[in-house]
């Protein structure tokens, strides 16, 4: 859900950064950060396909990082924590190496998708 | 709909309604001679707020008033958790104050905008000198207390301000300071000498009666009776139950049963708050309420005295002749409807406002099942819980404390007490091709490496001890993916309180977090037996 409607909602139809945020990011002292300064440099400022790298211009945008005000239209830093907590036990998963995860570790990580989707309605739709 | 006679919600703070006894007695100890410092307690929701606002408002308008300026500081809405944020909102706070004065004190505000302590006790000072006092009125101390950071310094700094001068402070928390000060060498202050303590309890008969008046409505003797025996005194609950007789229809003198009729009806409707103001009763208290409704009464001794005072504060007992009964049936009736016996899953859970009203009660009971490993953890996770649903931003207050003991634990489980870290364990890193993460070369940087402070660090050296990255096997002794796992969102939850900006954290994150620490603990229990 969140693949398709992020995008949408906060960089348009074409998958871009907005103007006004484009004219924010490069900005001192944001024009070092190591996610902005490439797009800068190579002047592409759509949007990435990497999800790492989605989540790092998603904690630019909602203001999760420092020297960064929030210039999202609608997602909140909620969602952005609600994501990158979920992107971890992702990874949980990947490198998992025989260890079976504990239940209330399971319970969590549901329960994390579930408030998710709660932002994402109160947000989105 | 018609207004309610009393305002029992929205934003704001109500007017003090009856208790003149109280408000009599808070003035008298600031206007006598020899005036005093006051620590007013009560538990949520008794009117501690109201009461530091009738305070403020007579301290402006009473034309004997000593004082000549009134802070009315709300600590628990912005908390410092440093001491220097604590001095900068105070100079804040009395800047504010003398901006809105009639006279001109422009240059003791441009001194306050310094923000230090030093420009801070300059112009209390000077305030003092020209026979000007202020009365500074801390709402909600409870949360800075409750902050580690807050130095047995600054409690001697803001005693040295009120030594010898004509301010006073009224501080309003829900327990006695003693009781909330977190930071062990901060309790040794001698700031925390200089308070008499004022208790906020329950309307009282003459205050419920007063009110009767105030609505507008007649009640037979039995009438009050029920009212009292409903509510306990509550104001909200009062003051609501009041405001449903005033607007039903339960005829010209209301009887017995038309008070039962309108505090049976209200139930449902009050259920949040009934919830609120039980799970913030402390649990030896509701172990003792429970005995006491299994029971029908027991003696002071039998229930324990702290329990028993626990219960008359919020109106939940009434002692006489050394005998404790209890009290406030909306309680009771909401606790067996709350019960697991007496409903389903569905009941309690399929409304949304069902949901809200009772997951903080089943985090509470998963909380008491995991075994503790560290006595401050689960204490501090049950203080997050508290703040589920009403405060969700206080369910992420303590999370770096969280995240820190659950790293000290780790850290001294697997590498020792002198948190020494093998030189193979580094080599086998570098082997697999994470020499360049950070935490790798700062050990390889080392003669004997040990762990580092950097808490940034201690995450990575455990997402690597654990084998939660490409190419690696776990190398610790029990600690898991999980631990890491949680740990490591636990770290970067943090930062959403931290960077807060103005966006308030959400019910969702809340829940998510507190979870996330419940898991955790979960963890620490099973793998460091």
């Amino acid at each position: 859900m969140y693949e398709l409607s992020l995008p949408m909602n906060e960089f348009g139809s074409d998958a871009t950064v907005s103007k006004s945020v484009i004219s924010y990011w490069p900005q001192p002292p944001r024009d070092t950060d190591n996610i902005i300064k490439p797009m800068m440099d190579a002047d592409d400022w759509r949007l990435p396909r990497d999800r790492f790298k989605q989540l790092a211009l998603l904690q630019r945008l909602t203001g999760s990082k420092v020297n960064f005000d929030a210039q999202a239209k609608y997602v909140s830093k909620d969602t952005y924590v609600l994501l990158n907590a979920i992107h971890q036990f992702r990874n949980r998963t990947e490198h998992a190496a025989g260890q079976s995860i504990h239940a209330g570790v399971a319970v969590s990580a549901l329960l994390l998708c579930i408030e998710l989707l709660s932002c994402l309605e109160r947000e989105l739709v | 709909m018609s207004e309610p006679v009393f305002p029992t919600s929205g934003d704001g703070i109500h007017p003090m309604l009856a208790r003149a006894h109280l408000i009599d007695k808070v003035w008298s100890a600031l206007t006598k001679a020899t005036p005093s410092n006051l620590s007013v307690i009560g538990p949520r929701w008794i009117g501690k707020t109201v009461l530091l606002k009738a305070i403020a408002d007579r301290a402006l308008k009473d034309a004997e008033s000593p004082y000549s300026h009134v802070v009315h500081w709300h600590l628990g809405h912005v908390c410092p958790t440093t001491d220097a944020e604590f001095v900068s909102g105070l100079c804040g706070q009395l800047h504010d104050v003398l901006q809105n004065h009639r006279n001109n004190y422009s240059d003791y505000q441009d001194s306050l905008r310094k923000e230090s302590f030093t420009h801070l006790k300059l112009i209390t000072d000077f305030l003092s000198d020209d026979n000007e006092p202020v009365l500074m009125l801390w709402d909600g101390l409870d949360k800075p207390l409750g902050q580690e950071n807050l130095s047995v310094h600054l409690w001697d700094q803001m005693r040295s301000i009120i030594d010898g001068k004509k301010h006073k402070i009224v501080t309003a928390t829900r327990a006695p300071l003693d009781l909330l000060i977190r930071n062990v060498q901060a309790s040794t202050s001698e700031f925390w000498n200089i308070f008499d303590e004022v208790y906020v309890e329950p309307f009282n008969e003459a205050d419920r009666d007063e009110l009767t008046q105030l609505a507008g409505l007649e009640l037979t003797n039995g009438a009050k009776t029920e009212l009292t025996n409903w509510t306990g005194g509550h104001p909200r609950l009062l003051l609501e139950l009041l405001n449903r007789l005033a607007a039903g229809n339960y005829g010209k003198e209301i009887d017995n049963i038309g008070v039962v009729q309108a505090a049976t009806g209200m139930l449902r409707d009050v259920r949040s708050w009934l919830r609120s103001i039980w799970i913030e009763c402390p649990e030896t208290a509701q172990e003792a309420y429970r005995s006491l409704l299994q029971n029908g009464e027991a003696t002071v001794q039998e229930l324990g005295s702290q329990a028993t005072e626990l219960l008359k504060a919020r109106g939940f007992a009434t002692v006489q002749r050394n005998k404790a009964k209890p009290c406030c049936t909306l309680v009771r009736e909401h606790l067996s409807n709350t019960s697991g016996d007496s409903g389903s899953l569905a009941r309690l859970f399929k409304a949304p406002d069902d949901f809200r009203a009772n997951i903080g009660e089943v985090l509470r009971i998963r909380l008491e099942q995991i075994p503790f490993v560290d006595n401050d953890l689960p204490r501090w996770v049950g203080h997050s819980i508290l703040g589920f649903p009403d405060h969700p931003g206080d369910c992420l207050t303590n999370l770096t404390d969280i995240r820190d003991r659950a790293l000290d634990l780790v850290m001294a489980h697997e590498f020792g007490p002198n948190f020494d870290v093998p030189q193979s364990l580094t080599e086998y890193w570098k082997d697999r091709n994470h020499h360049q993460k950070k935490v790798v070369s700062d050990l390889s940087g080392q003669q004997t490496p040990r762990v580092s402070n950097d808490r940034a660090l201690q995450v990575g050296l455990l997402q690597l001890l654990t084998g939660f990255a490409s190419n690696l096997e776990s190398k610790a002794k029990s600690v898991t993916k999980d631990t890491y796992a949680m740990i490591s969102a636990l770290h970067d939850l943090r930062n959403r309180k931290q960077h807060a900006d103005g966006q308030p954290v959400s019910e969702s994150v809340a829940m998510a977090t507190i979870m996330t620490c419940l898991a955790l603990l979960e963890c620490l229990a099973k793998e460091l037996r």
